[in-house]
């Protein structure tokens, strides 16, 4: 079967638990397109793609002394990668099925 | 009493399962189809397990995690498996997703689960008396490549892949349409949670309940063509650990059970698997998913801890609580 080549690195380095630097990376290789973010806690990292092919974003952020949990570095990147969900609307007394935890 | 019954909501059929470590729900349109869709649906679930099973051993995903592990052992870099046609495009299609969220939900996370304890069914981890202790090697620095191209996977010798965050919603996708396909009337399936149909829809619309870890129903929507949905939780696939309990839900930055103040995140998409994508990384993200889901234009609704709730980019606000359904 053929398919297009995919790559997901990932990589977290704390360097120092107070400055809390993160470096992070993450894309899809083969000339498709390229992500890569750095920056410091509470910073907004520098996204840049080598194409226009729907990206990764960068996920970053600040991990301080290993209990806190990164935030995304740019909590807007990667949209427009995601479908339009038609409108939802609510529905009526009959329930046919169900999403739940599981 | 005609009218009625032509303009009433359009009466669908269903039927049960257990499968994949959780519960199935098979609906159709047509009585007459059921029983053709039911087989059809066991035997793609049996195709699925043998491919794509984290705990069957005979899986060909366990082989392949076998192999990184013994790669790992023997100081190999990588690991290169070709794959079969259906693995393949569970691979290319968790790997899309990992892309799609930056990386927060990933099938690279094996290691984590195994070490956070969730290493076989559900049922057994919780079932032990003192939580497993585990120490498995992850590969180092937190650099883990994992790659198909051509049918042919290449991984980071050591990485342990688990398909729980792509599988089973891409399944529900699928099967939906071929089974609707087959038996030519509307399904609706849900494999644990995550929600996809196919063919024509009920009069009325597939009614939809989203329902908390406590079995009540939060609101019911009407789902029409194209909308899908899934629900990821901290609050099911959890069991007891020595500093107060983790769940299935790894997030990779810590290589632990994410820590989130929401105890659900349901989300609509076309497909269930985006919806399962964008409902696990909400959980990932914590206080940062709302802006993120309405960032990318996600409905969702998110329930915290405390059980109040929060609705994002065009989630229906009017809600309505009823009991579990029989």
């Amino acid at each position: 079967m053929n398919t297009t080549n995919h790559v997901v690195r990932a990589r977290w380095i704390t360097v120092s638990a107070s400055a809390a630097a993160v470096v992070a990376t993450a894309g899809i290789a083969s000339g498709l397109a390229i992500v890569q973010g750095s920056g410091t806690a509470g910073s907004t990292a520098t996204t840049s793609s080598n194409s226009s092919t729907p990206s990764a974003e960068t996920p970053g952020g600040a991990v301080s002394d290993g209990s806190t949990v990164a935030s995304p570095s740019d909590g807007t990147s990667g949209a427009g990668n995601w479908p339009p969900t038609p409108p939802l609307q609510n529905g009526g007394s009959n329930v046919h099925a169900q999403t739940s935890a599981s | 009493m005609t009218n009625a019954l032509a303009t009433g909501p359009e009466p669908v059929f269903s039927t049960g399962l257990c499968a994949l470590g959780t519960h199935v729900r098979l609906l159709t349109t047509d009585v007459a189809s059921i029983s053709v869709a039911r087989a059809m649906l066991i035997e793609r679930l049996a195709e699925l397990d043998c491919v794509a099973s984290r705990f069957r051993p005979s899986s060909e995903l366990s082989r392949i995690n076998d192999q990184s592990r013994s790669a790992a052992a023997e100081g190999r870099r990588t690991v290169t498996v070709p794959v079969s046609d259906l693995l393949c495009e569970h691979l290319t299609l968790a790997l899309d997703i990992a892309a799609r969220t930056g990386g927060l939900v990933t099938p690279t996370v094996g290691n984590d689960l195994i070490n956070a304890g969730y290493d076989a069914d559900i049922e057994v981890v919780r079932s032990r008396d003192e939580p497993l202790q585990r120490d498995h090697h992850v590969p180092g620095p937190a650099d883990r490549v994992c790659q198909v191209d051509k049918g042919v996977l290449t991984l980071t010798a050591g990485v342990t892949l688990d398909l729980g965050c792509s599988a089973k919603a891409a399944a529900a996708q699928r099967w939906a349409a071929e089974i609707a396909a087959r038996v030519g009337s509307g399904v609706l399936l849900d494999l644990g949670g995550d929600l996809a149909s196919g063919g024509r829809v009920p009069r009325g619309g597939w009614q939809i309940g989203v329902v908390d870890w406590t079995g009540s129903i939060r609101q019911v929507l009407t789902a029409h063509d194209g909308q899908a949905f899934a629900t990821s939780s901290t609050r099911v696939r959890a069991w007891p650990s020595e500093d107060g309990g983790r769940h299935h839900i790894i997030d990779p930055r810590i290589g632990s059970s994410a820590r989130t103040p929401w105890a659900q995140v349901t989300c609509a998409s076309t497909h269930a698997h985006w919806a399962n994508a964008a409902s696990t990384a909400a959980v990932i993200l914590g206080v940062d998913a709302p802006d993120w889901l309405s960032a990318n234009d996600i409905p969702a609704l998110l329930i915290a801890d405390d059980g109040t709730e929060a609705r994002v980019a065009g989630w229906p606000t009017t809600s309505t609580h009823r009991d579990r359904p029989a």
